[in-house]
């Protein structure tokens, strides 16, 4: 995110406190569907500001945001969508790995602090014993990772889709069979113990510095 | 009801016309409209609308204070908004008079 943006952002995020609670569902529900579109973050901010305004002041007229928007917010979304230029191929490009690599950061960081090597290391050092500073990834981190980041944009995905089906939302038998698949392959993946490589653990360290700093970079450069 | 289909390719026409009139805000402009007759516009009817027109440079915004809440975009015509709401009127005028002279044959006949 840039500093335009982020300056954007801010106000917006202190305009949000002032929705009253019965518009709070669904103004939420108008910004995720916009977050998820191909509209940039800066986009986003301009049209959130000018929605935010609209139900603020309908608040003050004593109109629900029903009354505001007009009832069909899918339509709504989808003409305000309309109205930019979809994202090119690099702008896509760069969400994609800025999302990965955000992702990928977090989980190694947490595989890392949870780790028994990492454990043992720090026991090692604080008593003064010799230190193995070898990390393995074994296949089941590997495959736990993957399913994790995939279950997460599927999830997204699912509930994107059902976000203004109002009382009759509905959920897909594939759904089910969908969520019941990642976690058999989550617990599947805590038994897969087959080691692929072993780096030295401060590679790792650097490896997750890295990926912090490619999603920060790309944030910063705004997609 | 004015059915949505037949809406959609006028409702611009007339929200340049509105903001001709005077330097406007969405809200106003929905009520506008509202009193010329178009029964079910809300200011999320028109929203859109008035993002397309500010981005192809028919009309410009400007923020200012609003005595309710947070600043309010205040809409006004550009020079090529004159232009477009000028030759909007022009096909109208013409589609009125096809149209009408369609169906005062058909009575005719």
């Amino acid at each position: 995110m840039n500093k335009k943006t982020k300056i954007l952002n801010k106000q917006n995020n202190e305009l949000d406190k002032l929705i009253a609670d019965e518009n709070q569902e669904i103004f939420t529900d108008i910004i995720c569907y916009l977050r998820n579109s191909d509209l940039s973050d800066y986009n986003i901010e301009v049209v959130r500001n000018d929605i935010t305004t609209m139900v603020l002041d309908g608040q003050k007229r004593g109109d629900s945001i029903e009354q505001v928007i007009g009832g069909d917010y899918r339509e709504f979304c989808d003409s305000i969508i309309d109205t930019f230029p979809k994202k090119t191929s690099v702008e896509k490009l760069l969400g994609t790995t800025d999302l990965i690599c955000f992702c990928m950061a977090i989980l190694l960081t947490i595989h890392l602090l949870l780790s028994k090597e990492t454990i043992d290391i720090i026991k090692n050092l604080v008593t003064k014993q010799p230190t193995d500073f070898t990390y393995t990834i074994t296949l089941g981190t590997v495959m736990g990772m993957v399913v994790i980041m995939i279950a997460a944009v599927l999830l997204v995905k699912a509930i994107l889709d059902n976000i203004f089906s109002g009382k009759e939302k509905k959920k897909p038998v594939g759904f089910t069979v969908l969520f019941a698949v990642i976690i058999a392959l989550l617990i599947a993946s805590l038994f897969v113990k087959m080691p692929l490589f072993s780096i030295n653990i401060l590679v790792v360290i650097a490896m997750i510095i890295v990926l912090y700093g490619a999603h920060f970079i790309i944030s910063e450069i705004g997609y | 009801m004015i059915p949505s289909q037949m809406l959609k390719g006028t409702l611009e026409g007339c929200i340049l016309k509105v903001i001709h009139e005077k330097e406007t805000y969405g809200y106003e402009i929905s009520e506008r409209l509202k009193e010329y007759g178009f029964s079910d516009i809300s200011e999320g009817t028109i929203y859109p609308m008035l993002l397309r027109l500010e981005k192809n440079g028919m009309i410009a915004a400007r923020k200012k204070d609003s005595p309710v809440g947070p600043k309010r975009k205040y809409f006004s015509l550009t020079s090529e908004g004159k232009k477009e709401l000028h030759s909007f009127f022009e096909s109208w005028e013409e589609l009125c008079a096809a149209v009408d002279n369609v169906f005062k044959e058909n009575d005719n006949e």
